[in-house]
């Protein structure tokens, strides 16, 4: 059975999987606010992506995502960047002739800097994959929920039931492979009376689709029937208190990781406001070492975690 | 002690057809019940009703000298545990171990006790070696003993099968089977009252409860059940296989009495 490898838990012990959920959703927001800063230059972008692509690819490699998983996550992507540089290229904007013509197509021109455009905005939707992808890989769906439960926190002050909306994401988590195996349990059905769901034109298809939607929808509901009675059965009341089994731990490496991420955040936003030109290339040189540094300390930190603390 | 009594209960659904009419009985506690019947016949509905899912239409149902109304059912449900038919459907939390943590959590048990308390019924089921595990790994038998652990770490007193092997493959079906067994030789307080298919398994139950149509067929010891064999059979339902076996040869004139040990029914035949 074809099991979704996008966007699943994958149970190892790293250095980033033993982060508390919360700090980890804080930081994906921090480095996200960091990926989608506008500079003044593509150099100065270029740069600034360069060395937040260098360290997201760092927690990659430290959180032992897979590089097929990787590029799978990728896989819906290529359609949208031809969208991107087909769009870029010819819609007019400001400061177009700045970076000069590449190269001139049937009496229009095109510009380097529609090019650039679209190479940064690429590699940002990368990054940005990236990091859901090592927060979704890295962190229990069950523990995402207790994160945003406990960020959803405040809101009880207006008598927002922050906890059944919890109870509700995790039991959506919990039963995404089991509808998924109802899924193709019904296709294989359906196609051994003859639906065909590969081939045929579009009308033909929606057709083969309502016969798989129709039966997966009663299933579904007579499950969540079932689910319903089950949890009552049990002692739940949406109402009530209850205590918690799982209860995730804010240590020190959180606090420092979360510290760590907040100040390159920082750093992207001084340089934005900045608004430094390529001149000061020794600055940026400085920069880029110094980031280097602290990645390859955070790599080192990474790689003894996981190798030596579980020993002990 | 009668733990559950049920008098005249009916149950109709919105079609106003009869599930349940008039059923009476009696529950006892530490005795092994099976309730037998077609598909159809209620005893599914006859489950929801006791674990107070469903309000009844007519006649008195009480468990623990209370009555289920809404302000005792929270009471009524802390004592009895149930187990569905579909294990899919009542694993609720996303790995072993929170699944059995949610009962636990439902009744506020704090927090420090929950690790120890999920080990023990574990083993006890013997899927301690699965804590971590999401139930897309497991087979239907474990997730059917993982419910059953969930049920027991609430420390019922009346535990009921709503079928609970019917969806298995027959290893699970014997996994479930040697659990409940295991079950009622360590917790001889415990109430079971398994709803069933399985004819061979209601058999082996201390009382049994046939229902048919809505309506209580007959009800008694196993023994006293089978003096109607031939009143099952109208009705559709089998006698043990090794009952029948015995009727056949005693109709061929070998007197046999023996029915329900293999072993000790070959014995005897061969004297």
């Amino acid at each position: 059975m074809a099991r979704l490898s996008i966007g699943r838990y994958v149970a190892y012990d790293t250095f980033i999987h033993r982060l508390d959920p919360r700090n980890k959703i804080l930081a994906l927001i921090l480095l996200m606010v960091a990926i989608f800063f506008q500079f003044s230059t593509y150099e100065v972008t270029f740069i600034v992506d360069g060395i937040l692509a260098l360290f997201i690819f760092g927690l990659m490699i430290v959180s032992k995502i897979r590089f097929k998983d990787f590029i799978k996550s990728l896989s819906a992507l290529w359609f949208m960047i031809l969208l991107l540089l087909i769009i870029n290229i010819f819609i007019p904007g400001p400061n177009k002739e700045a970076y000069g013509v590449a190269w001139t197509m049937w009496n229009y021109d095109v510009y380097w800097a529609s090019i650039f455009q679209s190479i940064k905005i690429t590699i940002r939707l990368i990054l940005m994959i990236s990091l859901t992808l090592i927060l979704t890989q890295t962190t229990k769906p069950l523990d995402l929920t207790f994160a945003f439960e406990w960020f959803l926190a405040p809101l009880k002050l207006f008598k927002f039931p922050t906890h059944v909306v919890a109870m509700t994401l995790s039991i959506a988590l919990r039963f995404i492979p089991t509808i998924l195996d109802e899924t193709h349990r019904i296709m294989n059905a359906q196609t051994s009376r003859g639906v065909d769901f590969k081939h045929g034109k579009f009308v033909e298809k929606m057709h083969a689709i309502v016969s798989l939607i129709v039966p997966l929808f009663v299933s579904a509901f007579e499950r969540s029937d079932e689910l319903a009675d089950a949890m009552e059965a049990r002692g739940y009341n949406p109402k009530g208190k209850r205590t918690r089994f799982r209860k995730p731990k804010w240590s020190f490496k959180d606090s420092v990781s979360l510290l760590y991420v907040s100040a390159i955040t920082a750093g992207v936003v001084v340089v934005s406001v900045l608004n430094l030109a390529i001149t000061s290339d020794l600055f940026f040189a400085f920069s880029l070492l110094v980031e280097f540094a602290i990645f390859i300390i955070f790599v080192l930190i990474g790689i003894f975690y996981t190798t030596f603390r579980r020993k002990v | 002690m009668n733990l559950i009594e049920v008098k005249d209960l009916s149950f109709y659904y919105e079609n106003e057809k009869y599930v349940l009419d008039k059923v009476s009985f009696v529950i006892e506690s530490g005795k092994y019940y099976s309730i037998i019947g077609h598909n159809g016949s209620g005893k599914s509905t006859l489950a929801k009703l006791l674990m107070g899912l469903l309000v009844k239409k007519e006649g008195s149902i009480s468990a623990f000298n209370l009555a289920y109304n809404r302000q005792n059912i929270e009471e009524i449900r802390s004592h009895i545990g149930i187990v569905f038919q579909n294990p899919d459907n009542q694993f609720i939390g996303s790995t072993v171990q929170d699944d059995i943590a949610f009962g636990l959590e439902n009744r506020r048990v704090p927090h420090e006790e929950m690790n120890d308390i999920i080990l023990k019924f574990t083993k006890e089921v013997g899927m301690e070696d699965y804590l971590e595990k999401e139930p897309e790994m497991l087979s239907g038998g474990q997730k059917q003993r993982v419910a059953i652990a969930g049920v027991l770490a609430l420390n019922p007193d009346v535990i009921i099968f709503d079928e609970a092997t019917s969806m298995l493959d027959p290893v699970g079906r014997k996994d479930i089977h040697d659990t409940i067994v295991k079950l009622r030789e360590k917790n001889p307080n415990l109430t079971l009252i398994s709803i069933t298919h399985d004819i061979e398994e209601a058999f082996q139950s201390d009382e049994i409860i046939v229902l048919e149509h809505g309506k209580i067929f007959a009800k008694g010891k196993p023994e006293e059940i089978l003096e109607k064999a031939s009143d099952l059979k109208r009705i559709g339902l089998n006698v043990p296989f090794l009952y029948e076996v015995k009727e056949e040869l005693n109709k061929r004139g070998i007197k046999v009495n023996e029915y329900k040990d293999i072993q000790r029914m070959v014995d005897e035949i061969c004297k």
